[in-house]
């Protein structure tokens, strides 16, 4: 899942590699930046050092496409932690099976319900994996996440599918700028509620006249259960992203 | 007191490459475990170290490489039901192949190579995990357990694939040269009667690949298990936050 609206990642050219990012910073009460690892040489990387620390950043979060292994294990060797391999997957929307569940919008009224079972998602964080960040930073990113899907803003929804009137799956979704579906939970898996709120996703790309790929993810590569329940719905891996962080001063070193 | 040692030295691997190298399984690994797994493999006198992990332990996945365990694969295993698949319209036939085969499959070896995680460590290098490919495909030709699966055309061949007689069978190899002739669908077809029609496991696809993730996906494959690879030089001093690149 895709955890702050400022994440994606730019093909800017080095002299635009770094750029500082304000929400992450405010949230986590750190100064955060974002960098471009595409085509980055170790020369590069020590001026985005140099750059960073000149900003006072304390934690890079970088990304590269999963396919370049060669500069993979190249950043690692530079003190960048791999702590994320993404899988965007996607597919066109149309029919698929979606279950007898009722889908509505989300309301900030939902959000209470939904806090046990993003509780237990927050694990499966990248911000829980790094002791720089934690899980309790994890669980607070995930609720805020929600919360501001569930005010719709900056393109979010949030969904909402019920069975016999009672919580049984929820989803945000973003519009912008290719519609996906960004985090899905079931507090029952299996029971049909997670395919219903993906066929409503389709149904409104359709309606709003998007004609394009809807997206889903992207997915931990290590979530096996996400994986086969995106391929049960039709959906096909597109894109393997890389994601790492690199601390400038030792939060990122766990208990060595 | 003793205790069972955490790293196995890998001869064929060792002799192979010409250094000494070891595998260690890090599932579980607290910064204590992994002191004792430097220790141990400096006494064994290894150069490089081969650790595999789940991927659902994500404490010792990010610990690891503060151990200067640097992350080189994800590689995710897929299954599927038995039945037969259909090769598809116009596919090519699909043979076991042979030593003269080998000789002649430079160019996927190629291909092979760049994907592999041997020739994405410069430690390795391309040149290295080609020479790895050819021994391994003489090997699939050689075993009566494993074998060499080939596509061709009038051209030549056309795609390749290395199958194991495991329980439950599985496809640990597989590369084409020629895209859009079906020639990879074909060999997935080919694996599955060479199986007998039964269940078949295709591990460890690399999760950066793709590709051969949506060909799996359309062949009726689904992902069953992933594992991280790492490669952990024993003379290298992992850096960390404070200090510089240079």
């Amino acid at each position: 899942m895709g955890t702050s609206g400022s994440e994606q990642p730019s093909s800017a050219g080095p002299e635009r590699r770094l750029e500082v990012l304000d929400w992450d910073s405010e949230f986590f009460g750190i100064p955060i930046g974002r960098v471009d690892l595409e085509g980055a040489s170790a020369d590069d990387l020590a001026a985005v050092d140099e750059q960073a620390r000149g900003l006072g950043l304390r934690c890079l979060y970088g990304f590269l496409d999963g396919a370049v292994a060669d500069q993979a294990w190249a950043v690692q060797g530079l003190g960048w932690r791999l702590v994320e391999v993404g899988v965007t997957l996607s597919r066109r929307p149309g029919p698929a099976d979606g279950g007898d569940a009722t889908v509505r919008v989300g309301t900030p009224d939902d959000v209470p319900a939904l806090v046990p079972t993003l509780d237990r998602l927050a694990p499966w964080s990248r911000f829980a994996i790094d002791p720089g960040f934690g899980p309790d930073a994890a669980r607070r990113l995930h609720h805020a996440w929600v919360q501001r899907a569930a005010r719709q803003e900056g393109g979010t929804r949030l969904y909402i599918a019920e069975e016999g009137g009672e919580l049984a799956a929820f989803m945000t979704f973003v519009e912008d700028p290719v519609p996906r579906i960004d985090l899905i939970a079931a507090l029952n898996p299996g029971s049909g509620a997670g395919a219903a709120l993906v066929v409503q996703a389709m149904e409104d790309t359709i309606r709003a006249g998007r004609t394009g790929e809807i997206q889903g993810g992207p997915i931990a590569a290590r979530n096996v259960v996400a994986l086969r329940f995106a391929e049960k719905l039709g959906f096909f891996a597109a894109t393997t992203r890389y994601v790492f962080h690199r601390w400038l001063d030792d939060a990122g070193r766990g208990d060595r | 007191m003793t205790s069972a040692r955490r790293v196995q030295v890998l001869d064929w691997d060792s002799a192979f490459f010409g250094f000494p190298i070891g595998r260690v399984q890090l599932d579980g690994a607290t910064a204590e475990v992994l002191a004792e797994i430097e220790r141990e493999a400096a006494e064994l006198g290894l150069r490089c170290l081969y650790g595999s992990l789940h991927p659902a332990d994500t404490e010792a996945a990010y610990l690891a490489q503060t151990f200067g365990h640097r992350l080189i694969e994800v590689g995710v295993s897929f299954a599927r039901p038995a039945g037969r698949l259909d090769p598809g319209p116009g596919a090519p036939a699909v043979r076991e192949g042979t030593m003269e085969d080998v000789e002649r499959l430079e160019g996927a070896i190629q291909v092979l190579g760049r994907w592999s995680r041997y020739g994405a460590d410069p430690r390795f290098g391309p040149d290295q995990a080609c020479r790895m490919y050819r021994a391994w495909l003489e090997r699939a030709v050689r075993d009566e357990r494993r074998a060499l699966l080939v596509t061709e055309d009038d051209d030549g061949i056309t795609g390749l694939a290395t199958v194991n007689a495991g329980d439950p069978p599985y496809m640990d190899l597989v590369a084409t040269t020629k895209p859009g002739t079906g020639a990879a669908r074909a060999l997935f077809a080919g694996f599955v009667d060479w199986a007998g029609g039964g269940v078949t496991v295709a591990r460890y696809a690399a999760a950066r690949n793709v590709a051969i993730f949506r060909l799996l996906e359309k062949c009726g494959y689904s992902a069953n298990d992933v594992r991280y690879t790492f490669h952990r030089w024993l003379d290298e001093q992992p850096m960390h936050g404070g200090e510089h690149g240079h």
